[in-house]
């Protein structure tokens, strides 16, 4: 089941193709990402085959989850994320019940048109023995009480590591504005000031231009440059924002409207929550410092954040940051 | 250092006849010297402390950056009041290298706003004792209303459970003031049942604060409804006082002064609030909803001029609360609450 949905999968990621014209059309409906955002995320990250080593290691991670049914509630607007959301379901089950996520259906309604194990509704109702994959900030998923085997997958951001090169951390943040679990939002920095200056030269130069802003967007915005003028340095651009933390002391994030922190790695296991990382970008010994602090999150290469092995969920914590007592996948 | 601004507040709150602008321009002068994220929120913006005529013109540091810096002049202090919190988010804190400007404000308008018609009180306080929490200030403050209305105080909030049973026994004949946070009042009622517990005549109810997960919600004119039910007091002795720990001075619903049942909030002669664009953060005409914005006089050694993210609306000295304002749109995880379950 896995390999016809990825078959459809390549339908959807060529643009020449109905299925990959249809679903555009769709997402240019329900996605917060500009058009070109758009053509990004299904060309560049949309999963259309799977190795046979990463097909083997989501079957392992989906083995302690199997039901006869699994039930998925997605959330909203990574627009490709149901792809293999669905996938690791269907790694755990025959049958596949998806919540899509209101704002952003397109890309299960397309699944399930196609994928007869799938089916979409309005309201999940699992029996006690079926599983339940929840997609979400932790504040909606703790809001929830659900029956059922369930399998949380909430906050989490990336971090990225950054020595001289900045072109791949770019990618990384303009790939869905910057709005997925995985994500850079925080970007470690050996030259921090150099760092700032490269990026926004970097975000300021890429094609992809980012999702057009709402109000609420606009105001998030205009309250993180002046919290970060108070702080540290704010750099703007028409596309993107990033904040420099040249001493920080606690954590914070901004938007995710391809807006990210920029801090220097001293120190940065004291304030940085170990639990909150679902991946680390970036090589040498800092990476593997932060490697050794949040050893559930996911290794990349920086330009590679946004594309990890379909070897299961993107998000490898296992149940997400309050609850590490139960197994995971 | 900043002795003679205290002094000069003190004697505002006392009601001298200083220009509140003039005064919120040079504690904003000394702020700029003194507080680094003050003076750099300044410079981000050009503006010369020294130019500063009206306390509008003062820019507002955002609560944000009490998590995220001190915010205070370096020096020892008297206290440190930090942010209640649950996630796992890093609290604010809001040191304090004097206390007597926040009491002296405090007790003012307290005395004001919640017992001017009375000297003594006996004070039931659904909170953590201050001995346990000398990081609150709204126990700090609760605990120098129970000093001046004749010192007989209890607490009933350990941190975890509601001592029910304690409440009860406080009961007697002669009026209380009982002061609580939201969700302790409705883990109070929860524990009630429905059962009343009527109140001695001349008693008052203050409660403050949000719900932050711990309990389920009740939105705050239905609880004030059930808190004067449950106490048989009349609507207009039950209030809401509002209150950060980024601020030094506090706002309450006027009932227990006016016998009324207004919902909006009071502000002393000491803050002055506004509301904001949330976008250009420009002020907007009176009676427009947006961020409110504090300039308080008794925050003398931390930032005078304060952006919070609750939504207001500011007609003459009555604010009006509307809620937080929400953040960017939800994306990516950040997926606002939607029902899982509904009806099959």
């Amino acid at each position: 089941m896995i390999a016809s949905l990825l078959r459809a999968a390549s339908a959807w990621r060529d643009p020449n193709r109905a299925e990959g014209v249809a679903l555009r059309r769709r997402l240019r409906e329900t996605s917060l990402l500009s058009t070109e955002g758009i053509e990004l995320a299904l060309t560049e990250h949309l999963e259309t085959n799977i190795s046979p080593e990463d097909l083997a290691e989501m079957r392992r991670r989906a083995a302690p989850h199997a039901a006869p049914v699994v039930h998925v509630m997605l959330a909203g607007n990574v627009c490709v994320a149901a792809l293999r959301a669905v996938a690791f379901a269907l790694a755990c089950a025959d049958e596949v019940v998806v919540r899509p996520s209101r704002r952003d259906p397109a890309l299960a309604e397309a699944i399930a048109e196609v994928c007869p194990a799938v089916t979409l509704a309005d309201a999940l109702h699992p029996e006690p023995d079926h599983g339940v994959h929840l997609y979400g900030s932790d504040e909606t998923l703790d809001a929830l009480v659900v029956p059922g085997r369930v399998l949380r997958f909430g906050s989490g951001f990336g971090v990225a590591v950054v020595h001289d090169e900045v072109d791949g951390v770019v990618q990384d943040l303009v790939a869905f504005d910057g709005a997925g679990c995985i994500s850079p939002r925080v970007i470690v920095a050996h030259d921090p000031e150099r760092t700032l200056d490269a990026l926004h030269e970097g975000l300021a130069a890429s094609t992809v231009p980012r999702g057009a802003l709402r109000d609420d967007d606009r105001a998030a915005l205009a309250r993180a440059r002046i919290t970060y003028a108070a702080v540290g340095s704010w750099r703007q651009g028409h596309h993107h924002a990033l904040a420099l933390d040249p001493s920080p002391e606690a954590m914070t994030l901004l938007p995710p409207l391809r807006a990210a922190l920029v801090v220097p790695a001293e120190g940065v296991e004291r304030w940085l929550p170990a639990e909150s990382i679902t991946v680390i970008g970036g090589e040498g010994p800092m990476a593997e410092r932060l490697g050794r602090h949040a050893p559930l999150a996911r290794r990349a290469r920086l330009g590679f954040m946004q594309r990890p092995p379909l070897d299961g969920p993107v998000d490898l914590r296992p149940l997400g940051a309050r609850d590490r007592s139960r197994p995971g996948p | 250092m900043s002795d003679a601004l205290h002094d000069r507040v003190q004697a505002f709150i006392e009601g001298a006849g200083t220009s509140f602008d003039a005064l919120a321009c040079d504690i904003a002068r000394h702020q700029a010297a003194h507080v680094a994220p003050v003076g750099r929120l300044y410079a981000s913006q050009g503006i010369d402390p020294a130019t500063l005529t009206t306390a509008a013109a003062i820019p507002a540091l955002p609560t944000d950056v009490f998590r995220l810096r001190r915010v205070a002049v370096v020096g020892d202090d008297e206290r440190v009041f930090h942010t209640s919190g649950t996630t796992a988010e890093a609290r604010g804190r809001h040191p304090m290298r004097r206390v007597d400007t926040y009491r002296r404000g405090a007790l003012a308008w307290g005395k004001h706003m919640l017992f001017p018609d009375v000297e003594q009180l006996r004070t039931v306080a659904l909170l953590t004792a201050e001995a346990d929490a000398p990081g609150s200030s709204l126990t700090f403050m609760v605990a120098r209303f129970a000093e001046a209305l004749g010192g007989d105080v209890s607490y009933h909030w350990d941190g975890a459970a509601l001592d029910v049973a304690g409440v009860r026994e406080r009961v007697g004949e002669a009026p209380l003031l009982v002061a609580g946070t939201s969700f302790a009042f409705v883990m109070l009622l929860d524990a009630l049942d429905g059962s009343p517990l009527p109140l001695p005549a001349g008693s008052r109810v203050m409660q403050t604060g949000g719900f932050k997960g711990r309990t389920r919600e009740v939105a705050p004119e239905a609880l004030r409804e059930q808190l004067a039910t449950c106490f048989s007091l009349p609507l207009s002795k039950v209030v809401a006082e509002y209150g950060m720990t980024e601020l030094s001075s506090q706002l309450y619903q006027p009932g227990v002064r006016d016998d009324d049942e207004d919902v909006r909030y009071q502000a002393p002669p000491w803050l002055r609030v506004s509301a904001v664009d949330p976008t250009t953060l420009a002020p907007l005409p009176e009676g427009e909803v947006g961020l409110a914005r504090f300039v308080d006089l008794a925050n003398v050694d931390s930032s005078v001029a304060v952006l919070t993210m609750d939504r207001v609306r500011v007609e003459g000295d009555l604010v009006t609360l509307l809620g937080r304002q929400p953040g960017a749109t939800p994306r990516g995880c950040s997926l606002a609450l939607e029902p899982f379950m509904e009806p099959a």
